[in-house]
This record gives C-alpha cells, structure tokens and sequence, in this order.
C-alpha cells in the first residue's frame, strides 16, 4: 500500500470514530442530559451495568469498530508528527515499525478485552 | 524586495515550527490543537485498553479503580481529556467536511486574496463549530463536577 492508501485509512477511520465515539461518550458521560430526553442510564461505571453493555452485540459491535478505527487513526497520526520531526530515513523507518507493533499488540489486547467481557459469565 | 535582505526561515521548522511560525491566522492555530489534543488522546487510548481490561479480573479490581477515579486530581485530568476529546471530535469533524467533502469550498474562480470562501464561508464555520464545542466543554463540566 501507498502513503496515500494509508493516509485515506486515516480519514475513513476518522469518520467511522467521529459515529462510533459520539454514542459511546452519550452513553457514558451525558446521562443526565439523556435522563431529560426520557432516556434513563444506571451509573455507566457500575460493574452491572459495564457488563451489561458490554454484552450487548450491538454495543460490542461499536465498540470493536471504535477499537480498530481509533488504534490505527492514533497510531498512525503519532507515526506521522514522529516521522516530521525525526529526518532520519532510517530511524524513520524503525519508528514506523515500533508504532505498526505496538499497535498490533495493543488491538491484540482490546480485543481480547472485548471478546473476553462479552463471553464473560454472571 | 532585494535579496540580502530577505531572511529565509528553513524549509522545514520542526517542532518549533508548530509554535510559531510567522503571523497564524484561526486555522493555525486550529491546526497546532488539533495536534496536541491528538496526541493527548493516544497517549490516554492505550490506558484506556489496560483499564477496561481489569474487568477481566473480575468486579473487584475494576471497582477499586472506579473508586481510585473519583480521587479529584484524576477527576481533573479526566476533565482535561474531556475537553481535548471535544476540540479534537469537533475539528476533526470541520476538516472532514472542509477536506474531504469540500463543503464551503465553493468552485473554482480567479485567485483573489484574501481568498472569499476562507473568509467568509470556512472561518464563520469554524467559528460556530467552536461555540457549539464550549458548550459542550459547558456539558462537561457540570458532568465530571456537578451532577454526581
């Protein structure tokens, strides 16, 4: 894949963040503002209640595609303020492969996470 | 203008260069918080990962980080992701529009500078993006310190 292949990843998972982030964050900070719409939402931190959206399919759905989305679009801008500030083609290319590391595992881990609550029982 | 007299910035400024680079208009400046609140936000994401992840220990650990949360400069820094959150969403979404849909950007016409659609389409733009984006700075406010 060319640069710009990689740079329109980083705008199509821009896009799919800005739908996917904006329910989460609703859901987990404007409850009040929710409750006064009619929607009412137990404390997000509670155990029950993260297990239970975490449970849901369509919640764990958003949530996966909030994790692919957001892990390559910050990865991938870290790499580039990296690669503007550090000339070297050399450690240029290290740091490209540093950040496609760290971000393998780090996807490796969220969904193990997410996989691992939505299975989980009780 | 006569060459002596001219002095060159370097191609390229670095990181310095995102501080100050010559006279920056909003955009500029939009652009230099964009970055900072960027890189904010990866920094907080893998934390994020590791701390939804203690659930997977089951309801203790993750309670006792909850509670570990309420402690008010955590609660601050919380906050202050909030508000990088919110600018870098509500920018984001401006330069999606703007750069990819070419919303306000208007066709193509003979160069006049300043530039109309710069001035008067997109930065009118920005600036209501930005009062919606301190209201909800307002939002948040009341919900990491009021309402609970």
């Amino acid at each position: 894949m060319k640069e710009r292949h990689w740079w329109l990843l980083f705008i199509i998972a821009a896009a799919c963040i800005i739908v996917t982030l904006a329910i989460h964050m609703f859901l987990m900070h404007m409850g009040t503002v929710l409750g006064w719409l009619g929607i009412t939402v137990s404390d997000p931190l509670a155990w029950e209640s993260t297990l239970a959206r975490s449970k849901q399919i369509g919640m764990a759905i958003i949530l996966f595609v909030l994790l692919t989305a957001g892990l390559f679009h910050g990865l991938y801008g870290l790499r580039g303020i990296l690669i503007e500030w550090i000339k070297n083609p050399v450690a240029q290319k290290a740091i490209t492969w540093l950040v496609a590391i760290f971000g393998v595992v780090a996807y490796a881990w969220g969904l193990v996470v997410l996989f691992g609550v939505y299975t989980m029982g009780g | 203008m006569e060459k002596g007299n001219v002095k060159t910035l370097p191609r390229s400024l670095g990181i310095r260069g995102w501080i100050w680079a010559g006279r920056y208009g909003l955009e500029r400046w939009a652009y230099l918080f964009h970055r900072i609140t960027g890189l904010a936000l990866i920094i907080y994401l893998p934390m994020h990962l590791v701390v939804t992840g203690l659930r997977l220990l089951g309801p203790g650990p993750w309670e006792a980080f909850v509670r570990f949360s309420h402690h008010p400069v955590v609660l601050f820094f919380e906050w202050a992701l909030m508000v990088a959150f919110l600018y870098h969403a509500i920018n984001g979404f401006r330069l999606l529009l703007t750069e990819l849909f070419g919303l306000s950007i208007g066709k193509p016409a003979h160069p006049h500078i300043p530039p109309h659609t710069s001035l008067k389409r997109q930065r009118p733009f920005n600036i209501v993006l930005m009062v919606l984006g301190a209201l909800f700075i307002v939002l948040s406010v009341l919900d990491f310190f009021v309402w609970r």
